[in-house]
């Protein structure tokens, strides 16, 4: 009898210890899948271009990204991966957003100009300022895909 | 003779500093970012690591949390998977 009364608060404790943690676990967010071609500019400091590059982003559903960057001589591709920690922006477009390519964004006007989409976690356009207000990059989207 | 030998000196002193001014010129300029942001990606970007222990010039850019905006940072590393460079947002 009281191995019975054992097993049975056992196994009411690793309920209640399966309840509380499905509780706190906070869901995976999910992305949407897409690639997009970059124009990725570096600027000198008196804001000539000094190289034009390709760069190729890839995200999945779990929000793990490649970028892929093409130079002038291709077989030279570099590639930096990584898995994005949640949502970039709270911030949700509307009906009355500017689109590019079919994706509407909307525009970050602070220190680091921006084009964000919200439905794609991601920059559409992107310019990296100098302290002193100069260019140093800029990443501009020519192509977007859904995968 | 030993005026000839003088401005020898003299220039390929002038050119190996000029290379020297050339090659810190082109070094990784390092940035760091005035916000915590959430990571979006990074790429290699031109400047040279070898004042900085070698590796590769990295640009991450992000959003900036909570508060919005964005930011970027520069840096040297062996590689780069959005966890290095910028700060970490707490959500």
């Amino acid at each position: 009898m009281r191995k019975i009364v054992l097993i049975a608060v056992l196994l009411i404790g690793v309920t209640g210890v399966g309840f509380v943690s499905a509780k706190l676990r906070k869901p995976t967010p999910q992305f949407v899948p897409h690639t997009i071609v970059y124009r990725f500019t570096e600027y000198d400091e008196s804001d000539k271009p000094i190289s034009t590059k390709v760069m190729v982003r890839r995200v999945s559903a779990d929000g793990s990204w490649r970028n892929t960057v093409i130079g002038s001589d291709a077989s030279a591709a570099s590639h930096t991966s990584g898995k994005l920690a949640g949502e970039i922006t709270m911030r949700r477009t509307d009906a009355n957003s500017p689109q590019l390519m079919g994706f509407s964004y909307y525009e970050d006007l602070e220190r680091n100009r921006a084009w964000i989409s919200s439905d794609l976690q991601d920059f559409l356009m992107f310019t990296a300022l100098r302290p002193d207000g100069t260019r140093f990059t800029k990443l501009e989207a020519v192509d977007i895909s859904l995968l | 003779m030993k005026s000839k030998i003088q401005v020898a000196l003299t220039v390929a002193g002038m050119m190996l500093a000029f290379a020297g001014g050339r090659v810190l010129a082109a070094e990784c300029s390092y940035y760091q970012p005035s916000c915590t942001y959430r990571v979006s990606g990074c790429m290699p970007t031109s400047g040279s690591c070898l004042q900085h222990g070698g590796g590769t010039c990295y640009q991450e850019y992000g959003t900036c949390c909570p508060a919005g905006g964005t930011d970027y940072s520069v840096f040297c590393a062996p590689s780069c998977d959005g966890s290095g460079g910028g700060a970490p947002c707490s959500n």
